[in-house]
């Protein structure tokens, strides 16, 4: 099954119709609704991408659900705020710089009234005779900022509403700001200054589509300053749209390249406006090629922004820089692809699914690193011996993959990526439950703090013996050595003190049911009754809260009980040494009356014929619940007396023949309440009926599934039998005989029913021995109070005989 | 003149005589109003008008005409993360030509966002709120500026693709959404799976939904043959369509793209592709719809090689007379539904008759 929307939103780069060139883009991704079951982010990240190239590329890395990644402040220091600090070291700190630049209002800057509590120590450093320039030029910026091109649309949430762009600053007049900046131009203290202020004026003449103006602005007020070139490239970068304007491509290609590569919080504007050139022509102009000095940015442009061809690409920028950080960020891109492949997490919720994944000539990729390695010049010899390995282990080499790790030493920072790679090759190469090279895996991980704190690798080793576990038939094992994994926290350290406390959240293992086969319980009564348990096995069963015995004892009790083998069962619950960990210390002796209703959201005892009522010597005294907040159809009962009484009301069939039909019915009443349809599935299903739905429909994303679908029509079968021994017996009354056909009919349901289009109608027919029973009732059982109650209360039953 | 006039007269004359006259009449103003006017009895099918420039154009007019509801619901926005600011922002906000001339008499705004917006700090927590009061402000601005007094906006609908991992974010949102904008009924598209798992992915705290019941494929697949629709697979999904706790609207696709794959990997989608552009750059391939690039060339934004396979995807008119047939079948007899078709501004309008747009629709 398929993740359409993911796909879409990583390929709306591909796809969004652009207005690049007043610096805003404006897109929309075109994608509208569709399939999308569950996109998460599934894999373990053993190595971490995002240590392995600059902050600068952090954007630019394999994220998968969403083309670019998300930059955390910290990632990247503001280049424009560090030339600023530089400029006035010793005049501005740059916490004052950042008040100045971005808080202090524009108001201000103009002398408005109203703005006078700003009128501070800074304003007063503003104010000096050596700093007006800085605040003149302030003054424009501010203003200038929320001006945009006559093409474009803004930002922020005024974004296409025209009227709007300037908040409360409302139109600006781009001509009179052109003015002004050229005005600070010619005042302008030093090159610095000159820039910043020949920066506004290239803008604002593109903005105001005087293109041929803006290039010349830029060729003859930018100058690149040793104090700093931030604002050289940003002008360049509003040139180059100017370019685009008047058609001159190959200018405003080499300088969006420029841009690109010099300005890193500009690389996702040009890399937008880029898309837009004439790509065509450009590979074919001999001015482009002789003018680009920026070949590793173009190839990395085309292989990412225009979803080129990688490894040509990557091939193309080896031939010139094998040190270009173009090509690590590729590499380590591509290396992130192959494992979110190689380990994948897939929860059991969710459809399996075809990921964005590496491309298929990894082998290609292989050979390219091998290659890269052997050329001197290669300075970052440990990031392609990682990528070498991780193609490796793609390619289901994993000793190669071992081997290239083994014979290199990497230096101190890539230590931790090597061994967790390590690791992480070798327990996944364990394919079966081998106990012993589970075990050396755990003390692997348990002696390395760079293995047991990084919360991916540990994720991965115990999901994968999860894995095994359950592939051997013992889920309960399975979910025990699970941990929850989201990826979206994976920068946290995993907490290894911990590791014993707390397994994977599982509907199944919280509400048991599906645990109610042999085979599983045997598979996990052998795993916790080891003479000679690993470490990691101790681990994993310390994470089970109750006592690992009696927790089988009672599922075997319980699954014995439901199959009617009582005796075996009352053994199994003997056994268990905390019961009040399992059920309570009464029972509801209501569970062997009968309703005429189905059930429905009230309790049973509402409904019930009271029919125990009459038995209490026999089956002992009803329990009292008194917490108000405890509902009674939630009361787990003493599984020991529940199974005991059972047992007790068969011999008493058998030796008090004047009762037998009351007996029986009482089972089968008992039999009934506990199946899928009673009120008292509790006992049998470990479900309470706020979850009974939950036993309707197969696990979510299972779907159609029959493997998560336990048969357990028999439950219904068994309380059938005793209704028809108790409707055979000789003895007993026509009240009771008469309340086990209408059981029979409930136990033998056969409904028909259709709609009818054309008339609006919808037809019902009682069908089978659903039909026999109630005919029997209707013909031999009229007579009786509980017929009447019967025609009463159910609705089926007298429209039927009506 | 509408047929629905006619037969109201009809009715009213009892002279025989007058009554043949006026039959003839009605008939020859039918012949000669046919051709400009069209029929408008159906009145059940809008459009989703998704393009960031709102401009009406004659063909456009008439779709909105034939659908008969008058209705269309138009992309207002997408909220997107953006990443210079790291904070949630509109792109694409929608932009109407000065003096549009409306006929639709009631317009929907829609809002889709991303959902990274709703695991993102500003789409997180106690900032939710502010979120919904930021978007519930731009709309009312765009509104305001553009729609007030032309036509009517009484539902806003939000387009977002939530997952476990956002769903109570995105449920949050919707609620406070509907406190900012009381006045206005709230609607959210729906997937299929949504619809089947709803125990488990929740209903969405909203006034009514729109069931998507398109690009269901396998759209990473170079084996796949169409991912926009494929019944076979929507069919599985529509089971408990008759169980959904919410009133319901059904969008259908009006559709086709391109998607490129490169060494049996998607690469991109193509838009907008005319059989020029196919046949300057690529060649027919064996395969049904499928075509291989025949030299390196750069198309809409996507460099393509030579030797890149292109798969055509379109509608059929039986397939989707299908799919809605599949959907009429599933949905509860006693719950109408409206129609509305992704999107108006698709050249696949002209492919599709009046008739065939109103008989698929409910």
């Amino acid at each position: 099954m398929m993740i359409f929307r993911l796909l879409l939103s990583k390929l709306w780069l591909l796809v969004l119709p652009v207005v690049a060139f007043g610096n805003t883009v404006n897109n929309t991704n075109g994608a509208f609704c569709g399939w999308d079951p569950a996109w998460e982010d599934n894999y373990y990240p053993i190595v971490d991408q995002f240590s392995l190239v600059s902050p600068d590329f952090h954007a630019f890395l394999n994220c998968p659900d969403s083309p670019f990644c998300s930059i955390t402040v910290d990632d990247q220091k503001s280049q424009n705020m560090a030339e600023w600090t530089t400029y006035y070291k010793g005049v501005f700190t740059e916490k004052e710089l950042i008040d100045i630049i971005y808080k202090r209002p524009v108001g201000w800057f103009l002398d408005q009234e109203g703005f006078e509590s700003y009128n501070d120590e800074i304003g007063d450093k503003l104010n000096k005779p050596e700093n007006l320039f800085f605040k003149k030029y302030l003054a424009l910026a501010k203003i200038s900022q929320h001006a945009s091109s006559d093409k474009s649309n803004g930002s922020g949430w005024y974004q296409g509403e025209r009227d709007y762009y300037g908040g409360d600053a409302g139109k600006i007049d781009k001509r009179e700001l052109l003015s002004k900046a050229l005005e600070l131009v010619a005042t302008a203290p030093d090159d610095f200054m000159r820039n910043r202020a020949g920066f506004q004026a290239v803008k604002l003449s593109h903005y105001l589509q005087e293109n041929e103006v803006a290039i010349r602005y830029f060729n003859t007020i930018l100058k690149k300053s040793p104090t700093g070139n931030y604002m050289y490239y940003r002008a360049m970068e509003e040139m180059a749209g100017a370019a685009f304007n008047n058609n001159n491509q190959v200018l405003a290609a080499i300088s969006y390249l420029d841009v690109y590569d010099q300005l890193p919080d500009r690389r996702y504007t040009a890399g937008v406006s880029l898309r837009f050139l004439n790509w065509d022509l450009l590979e074919n102009s001999y001015d482009f090629k002789k003018l680009n000095d920026n070949n590793d940015v173009k190839s990395f442009f085309k292989a990412f922004h225009g979803r080129g061809n990688v490894l040509r690409e990557m091939e193309n920028i080896s031939r010139e820089n094998v040190n270009s950080p173009y090509l690590d960020v590729l590499a380590v891109r591509w290396l992130d692809q192959m494992q979110s492949e190689v380990f994948e997490h897939t929860s059991n919720y969710y459809y399996g699914d075809d990921e964005d994944s590496a491309d298929s000539n990894t082998a290609a990729l292989g050979f390219f690193a091998k290659d890269l390695l052997k050329n001197k010049n290669l300075k970052n010899r440990d990031l392609w011996t990682l990528i070498l390995a991780t193609t490796q282990l793609y390619n289901q080499e994993n000793n190669k993959a071992l081997a290239t790790l083994e014979n290199h030493k990497p230096a101190v920072g890539f230590k931790k990526h090597f061994k967790r790679l390590k690791a992480a090759i070798s327990f996944m190469a364990i394919k079966s439950l081998d106990r012993q090279a589970i075990n050396r895996s755990y003390e692997t991980i348990a002696s390395d703090v760079d293995l047991h704190i990084h919360k991916p690798t540990v994720a991965a080793f115990f999901n994968h013996i999860s894995a095994l576990y359950n592939e051997a038939d013992n889920p309960i094992a399975s979910i025990l050595t699970s941990i929850n994994y989201d990826s979206y926290t994976n920068n946290e350290k995993y907490d290894w003190a911990g590791v014993g406390a707390t397994h994977g959240y599982s509907w199944e293992y919280d509400s048991k049911y599906h645990y109610l086969r042999d085979d599983y319980i045997n598979n996990f009564d052998l795993f916790i009754s080891r003479s000679n348990p690993t470490a990691f096995e101790k681990t994993i069963l310390k994470r089970m809260k109750a006592a690992p015995k009696d927790y089988v004892h009672d599922l075997r009790g319980t699954y014995y009980m439901r199959k009617d083998l009582l005796e075996d069962a009352v053994i199994e619950f003997k056994q268990v040494k905390s019961p009040e960990v399992f059920w309570e210390k009464g029972l509801r002796t209501e569970i062997f009356s009968a309703s005429i209703k189905e059930y429905m959201n009230v309790p049973f005892i509402s409904m019930s014929n009271g029919f125990h009522e009459g038995y209490s010597a026999v089956l002992g005294e009803n329990v009292l619940i008194e917490e108000e907040d405890l509902e009674r159809e939630n009361y787990k009962d003493n599984k020991i007396k529940l199974t005991e009484i059972l047992i007790k009301l068969k011999q008493l069939a058998q030796t008090q023949p004047g009762k037998t039909a009351d007996y029986y019915y009482m089972i089968g009443n008992a039999w009934y309440n506990m199946s899928h349809k009673g009120w008292f599935m509790n006992n049998s299903y470990y479900v309470g009926n706020n979850n009974r739905n939950e036993l309707a429909g197969s696990s979510y994303g299972d779907d159609d599934s029959d493997e998560s679908k336990i048969d357990d029509s028999f439950i219904m079968y068994q309380a059938n039998d005793y209704f028809l021994k108790g409707l055979q017996a000789e003895s007993g009354s026509r009240e009771t005989k008469a309340a086990i056909l209408f059981m029979l009919a409930k136990t033998n349901s056969c409904e028909d029913g259709r709609y009818d289009y054309d008339t609006n109608t919808y037809t019902f027919n009682i069908c089978g021995q659903h039909k026999d029973y109630f005919n029997q009732l209707n013909n031999e059982y009229s007579d009786t109070k509980y017929y009447r109650e019967v025609l009463k209360e159910c609705s089926w039953f007298k429209n039927y005989v009506n | 003149m509408s047929t629905d006039v006619n037969s109201i007269f009809v009715i009213d004359f009892q002279h025989d005589y007058m009554r043949y006259i006026f039959l003839i009449l009605c008939s020859a103003l039918l012949l000669i109003s046919c051709k400009e006017d069209v029929k408008n009895e159906g009145k059940n099918y809008s459009f989703y008008h998704w393009s960031t420039n709102f401009k009406p154009t004659n063909k456009t007019d008439q779709l909105i005409k034939q659908g008969g509801t008058f209705k269309e619901y138009v992309r207002f926005f997408d909220l997107v993360i953006d990443q210079n600011a790291d904070k949630v922002y509109p792109v694409a906000t929608v932009q109407f030509e000065e003096n549009t001339s409306f006929l639709a008499t009631e317009i929907v705004p829609v809002i889709y966002l991303r959902n990274e917006v709703f695991l993102h700090e500003e789409g997180s927590g106690n900032n939710i709120q502010k979120l919904a009061l930021n978007t519930a402000d731009k709309i009312k601005r765009i509104q305001n500026k553009h729609l007030t007094g032309e036509v009517a906006v009484r539902e806003i609908q939000i387009d977002c693709d939530w997952t476990d991992s956002t769903r109570d974010n995105f449920f949050t949102f919707l609620k406070s959404l509907k406190n900012q904008m009381p006045g206005y009924s709230i609607s959210s598209t729906l997937r299929l799976h949504q619809v089947k798992y709803k125990d488990r992915t929740g209903v969405p705290p909203v006034d009514k939904v729109v069931l998507m019941a398109y690009n269901v494929g396998d759209l990473g697949s170079v084996e796949e043959i169409n991912s926009i629709l494929s019944n076979q697979i929507t069919a599985q999904y529509l089971e408990e369509l008759d169980e959904y706790p919410l009133p319901f609207d059904v969008a259908l696709p009006l559709f086709e793209w391109g998607v490129l794959y490169r060494d049996g990997k998607l690469k991109g989608l193509l838009r907008d592709l005319t059989p020029g552009l196919l046949e300057s750059a690529f060649a027919k391939a064996e395969k049904e719809n499928s075509y291989t690039a025949t030299s390196d060339s750069y198309i809409n934004g996507i460099f393509i090689y030579k030797g890149d396979h292109l798969r055509v995807e379109t509608i059929t008119k039986d397939k989707l007379e299908e799919l809605a047939a599949m959907i009429k079948d599933a949905a509860p007899s006693n719950r109408d539904y409206q129609t509305i078709y992704y999107h108006i501004n698709t050249s696949l309008t002209s492919k599709f008759s009046y008739d065939d747009l109103s008989s698929f629709a409910k």
